[in-house]
């Protein structure tokens, strides 16, 4: 074994191990700004919102508000310039961040905290926002504690340290972009217009859906079905925290707070167990600390109506859906910015809701071959005081449509496999029982 | 404990100490283990607190009865006669043994009931219930074990052992005891450290050096990288091919135990280096746990290199007390009258060997698979000892060869292959998945498995066995610099500057870029 190096000086020693880590802590700094993917829509968000300094109300949030959320018919019902403070996939911890940058150029009346169930399942946040946030905070030492809190929170420091690990650029043309869209932002916007495939940006935030509406299409495609998700009930320790926190931030800069769920899939809540706990553990947390709460996924349907046809993906509405929900939105805030009463808008809970609920969202069918039987098992989502009533036909190639079997509460439905030796698609509907003129929905099991 | 949170911990614990008055570094190293350690609750805390104080209180009092023997003896020198100068000390180490005996069996008791009571094989306990005709009735047994409870009390009783034989004074100072059984970095996982020293280390404040610092640093850097780059990497083809051993054939099989055996080295001497790289900082030097145990030259060799610091408690206090007890002397004689002095001689090793093993297997965990695996061990091992003598005839009548290059690199291949069968029975959950894979690792290879994408439906990409493949070829360059006496990181550290700082940029850079992320995976000997 050899025999250690003499010993160093030891100034000597420190400043080149000094200088040894500013090498690596330039690399991170520059891989963090030139080999992340740059999120053009959160970029412009937070560009055009520190440049802004009439913002009189804004909604913060993940995508949900950028998607579904129109400013602009806002401001046109209540006379507040609204602007949609949205990053994607962000939680408390960013938004928190995010607002702070906010107030550092605009002294917002009203702050609407639109938040996302699915950034409450877990008191992590999800990486993709940080790295979306990270740049946009300006103040180095609110960058540090934002980052640490995160680290601390979920342990993660190193990956949230190397963020350009999490979502690197693929091509020469991101590093392009990077470079482009920090030094001549409104250039790049001109240039590219910000289309990115169906979707675009349009200014305060505004994220629009260029899909046309997809009646049904989504519940039929997506089939969502009944599982029951282990989750911690309430609301974590971390989550409370955070909101009390967001709560003091608007509080000491004279905006009031509204905090609101946005509409989402009904089938959601009637499928996965435990699912509505979230809602009821934020609304009871709200009401304890006198926090005004307004769950929009609950509204009543003479108020809004149901949005499910409306979703172009499981969290996201369509351009359509997003200006009818924007119009109610806008009349919500009309009345309440006007102290008129607005509770009797809502059902008075989660439960309350799933009671009302008079309708089927879904259906779906699975098969299984018993012998020479083709066995169908059909099921579906529904409020807790619909029967529901199955029919089951065959569709073949042509477009002939046989029915196979009429409308029964019997879900179950054997057909023989030498009647199906023609192929086909098998199309299950389902409807209430008791309130047959409703349109059944339907689901297609390929054969 | 994730492998970030060791780093940070150590990083942060090294600031710290630094941060602190010279004099209450040491206040601040126990402070800072128990606080740390009482994340684990308050149960935790009480069984090492338990184990400490009985501990360091019967050793005191072994020291005290030992002491007062002397002075006696000392003073009645001239008076008593030899007979009874021996009864005297007879007596005084009679009164030893009893306080020794105490303090050994409550915390080895402690340990065995902790441990190995919840994992009563469920027939037995099913047997049990079934004779009164409930066996659904059997309950699961669950109690709290503390973390870290195998390596504290091997520490704790081989410091207790140490007084009890005389070979130092116990020590009177309490708080100085606590910080040797809670030194934090070494309480996961360890290496097991002997009092003489790591104590004295523990308690000398050490004064910021940046030596310390760069060498601390670069172990850290090597630990982190066999453990996130390689270990991490490794798991899930493992995980896959063990958690479903009957969906693969035996070349599938036997590429996950030679994943295996990688992944395990990694990850267990990658911890090590951190641990060791991160009492460095503060000035602690731990003794080595691994040595390059692939490079070993006979099973007795890799247990030599492995695990280095439960091989020598083993030995120093299992092994030899053994061999040298008096029923095993006097077989040893008969050994010799009826089978030969060869035979005789190498009795005592060859059972002590046995013994161990099976201890060490039993400290894994009493399953089968786990005696299995000690057994193996020791059979081999007993049999090498009996067979040195016929090893050293054969070295002798071929002296050439045994010194040539390919004789050397015949025996590390075998014992390389001698350790992975024994990691089949290590790393399967039952002995009858042990044998099965064992069995169809050479009637059933399915050979195409290898290459027709089976390989890459493990949890591993192409770009990650390349990663693989690229880290095991700079994992044994360094090791193969080691084993030449090579110090690594003096070997960097005297470089020139712009080349040792190219050195570690690359090293940290592949670090940086092939890192398994998202991955809080603690380390697998935590779990014993």
């Amino acid at each position: 074994m050899n025999d250690s190096p003499k010993k160093p000086d030891q100034r000597r020693g420190w400043l080149r191990l000094i200088a040894f880590f500013i090498i690596p802590a330039l690399f991170i700094f520059a891989a963090n700004r030139l080999l992340l993917q740059t999120d053009a829509h959160s970029y412009y968000m937070m560009l055009e919102m520190t440049h802004r300094d009439d913002i009189d109300m804004a909604l913060v949030g993940s995508s949900v508000v950028a998607y579904n959320i129109d400013p602009e018919v806002l401001t046109e019902k209540t006379g507040l310039t609204a602007f949609d403070v949205s990053v994607g996939t962000m939680g408390l911890p960013s938004s928190i961040a995010v607002t702070r940058q906010l107030f550092a150029t605009n002294s917002p009346q009203i702050v609407v905290l639109v938040l996302d169930p699915n950034t409450l399942t877990s008191p992590e946040e999800d990486i993709q926002a940080q790295l979306r946030v990270f740049s946009f905070i300006k103040n180095p030492i609110e960058r540090l504690t934002y980052t640490l809190d995160l680290m601390m929170q979920d342990g993660q420091f190193l990956d949230r340290l190397l963020l350009f690990k999490s979502q690197p650029v693929t091509s020469l043309a991101d590093i392009r972009k990077n470079i482009e869209i920090r030094v001549d932002p409104q250039g790049y916007a001109e240039r590219n217009t910000l289309d990115e495939g169906p979707v675009s940006y349009h200014g305060r935030g505004r994220v629009r859906v260029n899909l046309t509406p997809r009646k049904g299409k989504l519940l039929r495609e997506t089939s969502i079905r009944p599982f029951t998700v282990t989750r911690q009930k309430g609301l974590y320790p971390y989550t409370q925290r955070k909101l009390l926190a967001f709560r003091k931030l608007c509080e000491e800069n004279g905006a009031r707070l509204l905090v609101m769920f946005g509409p989402d899939l009904t089938a959601h809540r009637l499928a996965t167990g435990g699912y509505a706990d979230k809602y009821t553990a934020v609304a009871a947390f709200c009401r304890e600390n006198g926090i005004d709460f307004y769950d929009f996924s609950i509204a009543r349907p003479e108020f809004i109506p149901r949005m499910d046809d409306y979703f172009y993906d499981l969290y996201h509405m369509n351009y359509e859906g997003s200006q009818l929900f924007s119009e109610k939105l806008g009349e919500f805030f009309a009345l309440y910015l006007a102290c008129e009463p607005v509770d009797q808008l809502f059902y008075a809970s989660q439960q309350d809701y799933i009671e009302h609920i008079d309708f089927i969202t879904n259906t779906w069918v699975t098969g299984e071959t018993q012998g020479d039987l083709l066995v169908l098992t059909a099921g579906c989502n529904t409020g807790p005081g619909v029967t529901p009533e199955y029919r089951f036909t065959l569709v073949t190639a042509d477009g002939t449509e046989t029915e196979l079997r009429g409308y029964s509460e019997e879900s179950i439905c054997s057909v023989s496999c030498e009647a199906l030796s023609c192929g086909g698609t098998i199309v299950v509907y389902a409807r209430p029982k008791n309130d047959p003129g409703q349109n059944p929905v339907f689901y297609e099991y390929p054969l | 404990m994730s492998t970030y949170t060791l780093l940070y911990t150590l990083l942060a614990a090294a600031v710290l100490y630094y941060i602190c008055p010279l004099r209450l570094r040491g206040v601040f190293l126990l402070i800072f283990s128990y606080v740390l350690y009482a994340q684990n609750g308050k149960q935790a805390l009480a069984f090492i607190l338990l184990t400490t104080l009985s501990t360091w209180a019967g050793a005191l009092l072994i020291g005290r009865i030992g002491a007062r023997g002397k002075a006696l003896l000392q003073a009645r020198r001239a008076e008593l006669s030899a007979e009874e100068k021996k009864r005297l000390k007879q007596r005084t180490k009679g009164r030893q043994r009893v306080v020794f005996w105490l303090v050994l069996l409550l915390n080895f008791g402690l340990l065995a009931v902790l441990k190995y009571v919840p994992t009563l094989p469920g027939t037995l306990a099913r047997s049990l219930f079934g004779l009164m005709g409930r066996a659904d009735a059997a309950p699961a047994l669950r109690l709290f074990v503390p973390l870290g409870i195998s390596f504290y009390t091997f520490q704790s009783m081989g410091y207790l052992i140490d007084v009890y034989n005389g070979k130092y004074a116990p020590e009177r100072n309490p708080a100085r005891f606590a910080l040797f059984i809670s030194f934090f970095p070494q309480l996961i996982q360890g290496p097991i450290a002997r009092y003489d020293a790591l104590g004295p280390q523990l308690t000398t404040p050490h004064r910021l050096d940046v030596d310390n610092i760069r060498r601390g640093l670069m172990l850290m850097l090597w630990g982190f990288f066999k453990k996130k780059v390689i270990a991490d990497r490794a798991l899930p083809m493992v995980d896959a091919v063990f958690g479903n051993p009957g969906q693969y054939g035996g070349a599938v099989i036997a590429a996950a135990v030679l994943m295996y055996s990688l992944q395990q080295y990694a990850d267990f001497s990658g911890g090590i280096d951190l641990v060791t790289g991160g009492a460095e900082l503060m000035g602690i030097h731990l003794a080595p746990n691994f040595k390059r145990p692939y490079f070993s030259v006979s099973l007795g060799d890799f247990w030599r290199r492995w695990h280095i610091s439960l091989g020598a408690w083993m030995r120093d206090y299992v092994f030899y007390p053994f061999a040298l007890t008096r029923p095993v002397s006097r077989l040893s004689k008969a050994a010799k009258n009826r089978f030969g002095t060869d035979f005789g001689r190498a009795l005592p090793a060859a059972l002590g060997n046995i013994l161990v093993f099976l201890l060490v297997g039993v400290w894994h965990g009493a399953t089968g698979n786990y005696v299995a695996w000690g057994l193996y061990n020791g059979l081999i091992l007993a049999l090498s000892a009996l067979l040195e003598s016929a090893y050293k005839r054969f070295g002798e009548h071929h002296a050439a060869l045994v010194k040539s290059r390919g004789y050397y690199v015949f025996r590390v291949l075998r014992t390389f292959l001698i350790v992975n069968i024994g990691w089949y029975f290590d790393r399967c959950a039952h002995l009858s998945d042990a044998f099965s894979m064992l069995l169809r690792t050479f009637t059933q290879p399915m050979f195409s498995q290898l290459t027709d994408g089976t390989l890459l439906t493990l949890g591993i990409t192409g770009a990650g066995f390349a990663i693989l493949a690229a880290s095991t070829v700079i994992l044994f360059a360094v090791s193969a610099m080691q084993e030449r006496g090579i110090g690594v990181r003096s070997y960097v550290l005297s470089r020139k500057l712009p080349v040792r700082w190219a050195l570690l940029y690359a090293m940290i850079l592949f670090v940086m870029l092939f890192y398994v992320p998202n991955a809080l995976t603690g380390f697998i000997y935590a779990a014993f």
